[in-house]
């Protein structure tokens, strides 16, 4: 009405109140605005939403260089990267004297080995390295309360892409000889991803001949006592450190495996609180590569990034998921890398055995 | 006369309001189909069976096909893991949908999922085990089968295995 009246009045003398029929926009003139501003306001909200996930992915990448700091800083004090999980079992397992006995071994997992370099002694020092991960005087009487350490959330081991942050917990039975229940554990969205699992061996291109025992990780198990041969299967070992065949700016160090406890195939989520092994406490947070068929958790499989969390890498960002370097580097790795590459640099020692290893590339 | 000024005015702009959005929309279903309409490699049906000598199949058995040509070697690799029957057809990215035309190199491991059942086990992933076939057809590098997959072909093929004594 304004408009209307100066512009047909530039010196505004002699104005008159216009008459009713001019006095605001027609149906059309205002349906055109709202619809100019539904299209700015829709261009808008992706790009806000893309702000706030690139916010996320900066500090989910940032803890990740947190993690490899402390992993790198464990290596100068000890000689060797913190393992990717820890067992030291005696024989008999459980026997008196024998470590973590009345329970069958010692059993950790990487994330307790970071806590003194990540600032958080308090919780490394109420975690008792002589008894399990599942210690607790519910289970056993007088035995330590790890399983209490574990419900405590560590800022720095949740991704804030993940949904659900640091609310989520993880239930659930690890049987191990007998089975030992534990409840409400804080959970992690990284993993180590330690090696390729036997049965995808050939699959990546590798020899079969190999096991994984050839193709672990920069952090792998460290694998001790009597018991472990015997009792597992499995050969006694110890993790390396940083003169790994293939080089440290070639070996991932930590991968994500987001969303925990819940599980995700394709960004869809499939059932709440199936995954009993995201807390970061929990030994079996740590995985071989296996791939998968898209859309699916059917392994082997050439979908090795982002394609479900149950013991595969899996991020929330879009296209790429988030790794750590043994040289203490953090890249982002998308979804359509090469399988046989992913392999590659999942490995620490697997130089010369497909044509992959010979300077894999992120690009 | 404020009428005749008005009308004209209100008309020409409202006419083209409509028409923008329009050719909008079908600008954007255009540049959708153009994007979307040709993606990846062509890739073809491959089946086939892994059995014994004497006829039996190689339930489980996990079937590699890898690619020669040197500018292939990373790429995705086509396999299957058999049915009970020892048939497989070959999966690249989704079930089944087969391997792009071209030579390969053909692995086959067997491992038996019976085998070595663990009275304690770390892990409830898959441990793997013994290949029944003793690595022999199960290095990538040196293949025991070759097989080529052609775009017009049958792509049929039967891979015959001896089990380690």
């Amino acid at each position: 009405m304004a408009f209307s009246a100066f512009s047909r009045n530039p010196l505004g003398h002699g104005v008159t109140p216009s008459s009713p029929r001019r006095a605001g926009f027609t149906l059309v003139e205002l349906l055109v605005v709202i619809a100019i501003i539904g299209v700015l306001v829709g261009l808008l909200l992706p790009a806000v939403q893309s702000a706030r996930e690139a916010a996320r992915r900066m500090s989910c990448s940032n803890n990740q260089k947190q993690m490899a700091l402390a992993a790198l800083n464990h290596e100068s004090t000890h000689k060797s990267l913190p393992p990717s999980l820890f067992v030291d079992m005696g024989l008999p397992p459980g026997g008196a004297g024998t470590p973590g006995a009345p329970y069958p071994a010692a059993v950790h997992s990487w994330a307790v080995f970071l806590l003194p370099y990540l600032e958080e002694t308090a919780l490394a020092d109420a975690y008792d390295m002589n008894f399990p991960w599942f210690s607790s005087p519910s289970i056993i009487p007088g035995t330590p309360n790890n399983a209490a350490v574990l419900q405590q959330p560590v800022a720095s081991f949740i991704c804030p892409s993940a949904p659900g942050g640091a609310e989520r917990r993880s239930s659930g039975t690890f049987t191990f000889g007998a089975p030992f229940p534990f409840q409400n554990h804080a959970v992690t969205d990284y993993a180590t991803c330690s090696s390729i699992n036997d049965g995808s061996i050939t699959f990546f291109g590798y020899p079969n001949g190999l096991t994984q025992f050839n193709l672990f990780s920069a952090m792998s198990p460290d694998l001790r006592g009597p018991g472990i041969t015997p009792v597992l299967n499995v050969p006694n070992r110890k993790p390396g450190g940083l003169n790994m065949r293939d080089g440290t700016t070639h070996t991932i160090l930590l991968c994500e495996s987001a969303g925990r406890p819940d599980f995700y195939i394709d960004g869809r989520l499939v059932q709440a609180n199936a995954r009993s092994d995201g807390g970061w406490g929990h030994h079996e947070n740590d995985y071989g590569l296996d791939g998968a068929v898209a859309g699916t958790d059917t392994s082997p499989g050439n979908c090795v990034v982002n394609c479900h969390n149950n013991n595969e890498t899996y991020a929330f960002h879009p296209s790429v998921a988030i790794h750590s370097f043994a040289d203490g580097s953090v890249h982002t790795i998308s979804e359509s890398i090469s399988p046989q590459v992913y392999a590659a640099l999942i490995t620490a020692n697997g130089s010369g055995n497909t044509p992959a290893e010979t300077s894999p590339s992120l690009d | 006369m404020r009428s005749d000024l008005h009308r004209p005015v209100s008309r020409l702009p409202a006419r083209s309001s409509h028409a923008w959005p329009l050719t909008a929309i079908w600008g954007l279903v255009l540049i959708t189909v153009i994007g979307c309409g040709s993606s990846g490699p062509v890739r073809h049906p491959v089946s086939g069976r892994v059995a014994t000598p004497d006829g039996q199949g190689c339930d489980g058995a996990l079937v590699v096909f890898h690619p020669r040509e040197s500018e292939r070697v990373n790429d995705k690799k086509p396999f299957a893991t058999c049915e009970p029957d020892g048939s497989f057809s070959l999966t690249t990215d989704e079930l089944g949908d087969g391997a792009q035309a071209g030579d390969y190199g053909v692995t086959v491991v067997w491992i038996r999922q019976t085998d070595t059942p663990q009275k304690m086990s770390l892990s409830s992933e898959n441990s793997g085990g013994r290949d029944a076939l003793g690595g022999r057809y199960g290095k990538p590098s040196s293949p025991q089968f070759e097989a080529t997959v052609t775009a017009g072909g049958e792509n049929q093929f039967e891979f015959v295995v001896e089990p380690e004594a």
